[in-house]
């Protein structure tokens, strides 16, 4: 179980929230006729790190907010936690 | 929103509690008390906080909506509980919706109180029943009365709000989407069983 530091609520628990996947996959420009190889990448690969990932959470069961955050996919430890649209912060690992 | 579904005169409507509990009651003595306390219009307020948004709000509601998590403002007329970032839940004090005068300055509000029905919970062990189904800190330092929240009880979303404190400790008052009324009345019965009773010892 994760507390996951809601920016609005403040720690919560796992099951309050609903996990949106990776974050920064960017939908390829439809000016730039993407092929379907560079589509089917943009839909069904991630980068699937050991160590630090950048994931969208949602607070389903509270504040109803989407955010990013950092995770690291080893340790469970959440090191960051920024708003959506916002670029992944350098100074983390 | 057509002004007669808002007529403090419209028939009464049946309780979401009406299926589980037709006397609206429960209680479990020395443990909890669940009441259903009828019927009450509830608006659902929406809007990005600027000064100027939140004037327009305490020009019609008397007060300014919290801009604080979990944070509640209280009126003569009406009660703001924080629900998110532009999200307020607006309790009103008198039988009619507030949400066409919300409406008439120009503010986005829905009348909710039919689909999101609340039952007041009260007793000396009313907060360790709630902490069965909970992971929220339910500790008077981080959950005073006045506060209110949406979290998970029991598997569903409820939003727990903590009223002022009764003459057997705290009230809770749990506002709950109308379709999970009856499971989250018949989970907070069956979780008082758990709990020792006045005229019984524990284990039973």
């Amino acid at each position: 179980m994760l507390l996951i530091p809601c920016p609005h609520c403040g720690p919560r628990e796992e099951r309050e929230f609903r996990c949106g996947g990776e974050s920064h996959v960017a939908r390829p420009a439809v000016a730039e006729a993407p092929d379907d190889r560079t589509f089917a990448e943009y839909l069904y690969v991630r980068t699937n790190p050991r160590g630090v990932l950048a994931e969208r959470w949602h607070h389903l069961y509270g504040c109803r907010r989407w955010f990013n955050l950092l995770r690291d996919t080893v340790t469970h430890e959440i090191t960051a936690v920024y708003p959506m649209g916002a670029s992944r912060p350098e100074s983390a690992p | 929103m057509p002004d007669d579904l808002t007529k403090a005169g419209r028939p009464t409507p049946r309780s979401a509690f009406a299926g589980v509990a037709p006397g609206g009651l429960f209680e479990r003595p020395g443990v909890i008390r669940l009441r259903d306390p009828g019927h009450r219009p509830k608006a659902l307020l929406r809007g990005r906080f600027t000064p100027a948004w939140s004037a327009a709000v305490a020009g019609v509601l008397g007060v300014a909506p919290p801009e604080q998590p979990g944070a509640a403002a209280r009126s003569p007329v009406a009660e703001l509980l924080w629900l998110g970032p532009d999200e307020w839940l607006v309790l009103g004090s008198g039988p009619g919706s507030l949400a066409p005068a919300l409406l008439r300055a120009g503010l986005a509000a829905a009348e909710v109180g039919d689909g999101l029905p609340d039952l007041e919970l009260s007793g000396p062990r009313a907060r360790e029943v709630l902490a069965g189904g909970t992971a929220l800190d339910l500790h008077p330092a981080a959950f005073p009365a006045g506060r209110a929240t949406r979290t998970r009880l029991g598997r569903i979303g409820v939003l727990l709000q903590r009223a002022e404190d009764g003459a057997n400790g705290p009230v809770f008052r749990l506002h709950v989407e109308r379709p999970w009324a009856g499971y989250l009345w018949s989970w907070l019965a069956d979780a008082a069983l758990d709990h020792p009773s006045n005229d019984e010892s524990f284990p039973r």
